[in-house]
């Protein structure tokens, strides 16, 4: 599947980026290969607009925030957050300007420190955490582009065979290569997966798990999958310690996802800091990124394709493949992939 | 000519790395746009494989070596030298695996202290270096990637009317652009050329490089051979008898980037003329090599009636490559691949 090509994944949101981004001035984002810019107004409100000044295309990003326009740094001139031109400095009324001069607009919201973007109708709204209702710390983790198809990182958030030789010296053990059982339960737009993985507590990484300082530990997980690239893990250690996951892998171009993370942890900073929590994520993720970015990016949907071969333990990740496969049948598209593109 | 549009090329063996490079970690390689991975076996020979686990495509290369066979990274399928899985460690019973489940294995051998891979059945052997036979000893010289169409290299290794330019500061007289008359013999998969140059012995490095030789000017006889598609062997004897015989590979990676792969064979002694003196000498040359070649377009015709390029009697022997080049495509019912088709 190219994620640029299938119209249905414009509608559903995605973390674009921390909303501590919007600080300096206009931001940037390729969502789906659509090139948009972000800012916020003075009222607080959000406006994204497509990147791109209907004038001599350039790109408005490269601008600055005039209270609640975006002025383009080319011709200087200004765009409100419906998109439309409401000043051309170089005519004697700058302000009379014909309405259909205007660039597109997109759907954007705040929401768990994050910006959400949605290009096209939304299909279902933001996901629900609920660690963030039940008043967790939110500690922000990662922002950073992987070269990567999103699908693979959803896959291997509920893959539990790839910990004993991915995470071999982290999490996981290459003498225990057995995977555990998923319990997984579909709904509208994901799944509900629940298993409990036994995982090595090595030097270095005891606190991070808690008050069982025994060699392994087991998490009893209850995480989610939401449809189509957003993925919550929810991990809770033997003495009750929860530790939540976010995930999403954005999708920007075919082959290039932006990696949007942040965890809710129920201890509290004295007892465990943050720092030392992103310091110990860091190594895992960077162990998934490093054999990830190897993969193929365009996945096929059709779970009965040659080009891979399968085994029990990659069952949440085929279930994703159906489910997608199914929504695009149902919104009228056929899947593109990179040789029938 | 695209090379990696030409399946009749995967049929000829290029050496790939210096067998040095093969350590304890597996090795990757792109071979005309192939991605394979080597590695070293139980039994000491090489194992070459696609480098793309059947799984969920992740790069073997970044996996690991175990008892011989290959690992992935990712979930410790193994490989076996004849690319067929041999151990799926998430199964009951781990070895019992259908035939199926196999990646596409290569021909790769040692010889001549490099690795050397042919992806189809090959039409002809490994070259045959004399130099090797003699005993004469072999010093490696440069393994490095070049952003050029190979056959550029192996038509400037023939072409007489280059030095004088190209090599102006090391070997070359731009005083003298004219050329010497040449003589080709073919033979089935490539020619046998011979020539005489009159080159320049600089102070420094150079006389070092001829044995203490310090005449001002001195004369190359020229007895090489072009090995179809992408290996030169250019046997160099000097007036003092001293022989020194240069091996360069253009290994295709893809269209525009070509793995340069050289060591040279000589007639004296360490005591003579230091390897360091004589790899310090052809480093200065083939920059100077690079530089120009990097400039050229990498899709070289090879219908010589291309209005293109224009041709002159120093371009023979290139023009000879590319006839029979072409003429090989024609047995094999190709024609030549370019950009524009």
């Amino acid at each position: 599947m190219l994620t640029t090509q299938q119209k249905t994944l414009r509608r559903f949101w995605y973390p674009v980026m921390p909303e501590a981004a919007l600080a300096d001035g206009p931001a940037p984002f390729t969502l789906l290969g659509e090139n948009i810019v972000l800012w916020k107004n003075p009222d607080g409100t959000l406006a994204c607009i497509q990147d791109r000044c209907c004038h001599k295309t350039a790109r408005l990003s490269k601008g600055w925030i005039d209270k609640d326009r975006v002025v383009c740094a080319y011709h200087g001139w200004e765009y409100d957050a419906t998109g439309a031109c409401v000043r051309i400095p170089q005519q004697p009324d700058p302000e009379q300007v014909a309405p259909e001069i205007r660039v597109d607009t997109y759907n954007a919201e705040i929401r768990y420190g994050h910006v959400w973007v949605a290009l096209g109708e939304p299909l279902t709204g933001i996901p629900e955490i609920p660690e963030e209702a039940e008043g967790f710390r939110r500690i922000d983790e990662f922002y950073e582009e992987w070269k990567i198809a999103p699908l693979r990182l959803m896959e291997n958030s509920f893959d539990n065979s790839h910990i004993a030789f991915t995470h071999r010296e982290t999490l996981g053990s290459l003498d225990a290569p057995k995977p555990s059982k998923n319990e997984i339960e579909e709904f509208d737009f994901g799944l509900q997966v629940r298993t409990e993985i036994p995982i090595k507590n090595r030097d270095g990484s005891a606190e991070y798990f808690g008050e069982d300082r025994g060699e392994e530990v087991v998490r009893t997980m209850n995480s989610t999958w939401f449809m189509p690239f957003v993925r919550r893990l929810g991990i809770t250690y033997p003495d009750g310690l929860r530790h939540t996951v976010i995930t999403a892998a954005t999708p920007v171009t075919d082959d290039r996802s932006m990696f949007v993370q942040w965890s809710y942890r129920s201890d509290t900073e004295d007892e465990v800091s943050a720092e030392s929590i992103i310091d110990f994520d860091r190594r895992v993720i960077d162990e998934d990124k490093i054999i990830l970015e190897t993969t193929d990016p365009d996945v096929p949907l059709d779970t009965k394709s040659p080009l891979e071969f399968h085994m029990q333990s990659d069952l949440p990740g085929v279930r994703m493949r159906r489910m997608l496969g199914q929504l695009l049948a149902d919104q009228g598209e056929a899947e593109v992939t990179r040789t029938a593109a | 000519m695209l090379v990696t549009k030409q399946p009749v090329l995967r049929r000829f063996w290029y050496p790939v790395l210096p067998e040095s490079e093969l350590g304890e970690a597996p090795v990757p390689f792109t071979l005309l746009g192939e991605d394979i991975v080597l590695w070293r076996t139980a039994d000491g020979s090489v194992g070459c494989v696609q480098d793309r686990c059947c799984h969920r495509t992740a790069k073997l290369s970044v996996g690991f070596v175990k008892d011989g066979n290959i690992a992935c990274g990712y979930h410790g399928w193994e490989y076996d030298a004849a690319g067929d899985c041999v151990c799926i460690p998430q199964q009951a019973d781990p070895h019992k695996i259908s035939s199926g489940v196999q990646v596409p294995a290569y021909r790769a051998e040692l010889k001549y202290g490099h690795v050397w891979v042919a992806l189809d059945e090959p039409l002809t052997g490994i070259p045959h270096f004399p130099e090797d036979e003699e005993g004469l000893r072999r010093i490696d010289q440069f393994y490095e990637e070049w952003k050029i169409g190979g056959l550029r290299l192996m038509e400037n290794s023939f072409d007489a009317a280059h030095i004088a330019f190209v090599h102006k500061d090391t070997f070359g007289d731009i005083s003298r652009p004219t050329t010497n008359r040449h003589n080709i013999e073919e033979f089935d998969y490539g020619f046998n050329y011979s020539s005489h140059s009159e080159v320049k012995n600089r102070d420094g490095v150079s006389n070092r490089y001829l044995g203490g030789e310090t005449s001002e000017d001195t004369v190359r006889q020229n007895r090489s051979t072009w090995h179809m598609p992408l290996v030169r062997r250019l046997g160099i004897t000097y007036p003092t008898g001293l022989r020194h015989t240069i091996i360069t590979a253009a290994t295709p990676m893809t269209d525009n980037r070509t793995m340069l792969v050289q060591w040279c064979y000589r007639s004296d002694t360490e005591e003579e003329a230091k390897a360091e003196d004589i790899i310090a000498f052809d480093r200065a040359v083939t920059l100077e090599d690079k530089e120009v070649l990097e400039a050229t377009e990498f899709d070289v015709p090879l219908d010589n009636r291309d209005t293109s390029e224009f041709h002159m009697y120093s371009d023979t022997p290139g023009l000879r490559m590319r006839r029979m080049l072409s003429d090989l495509l024609e047995k094999h019912g190709e024609t030549d691949m370019r950009l524009a088709s």
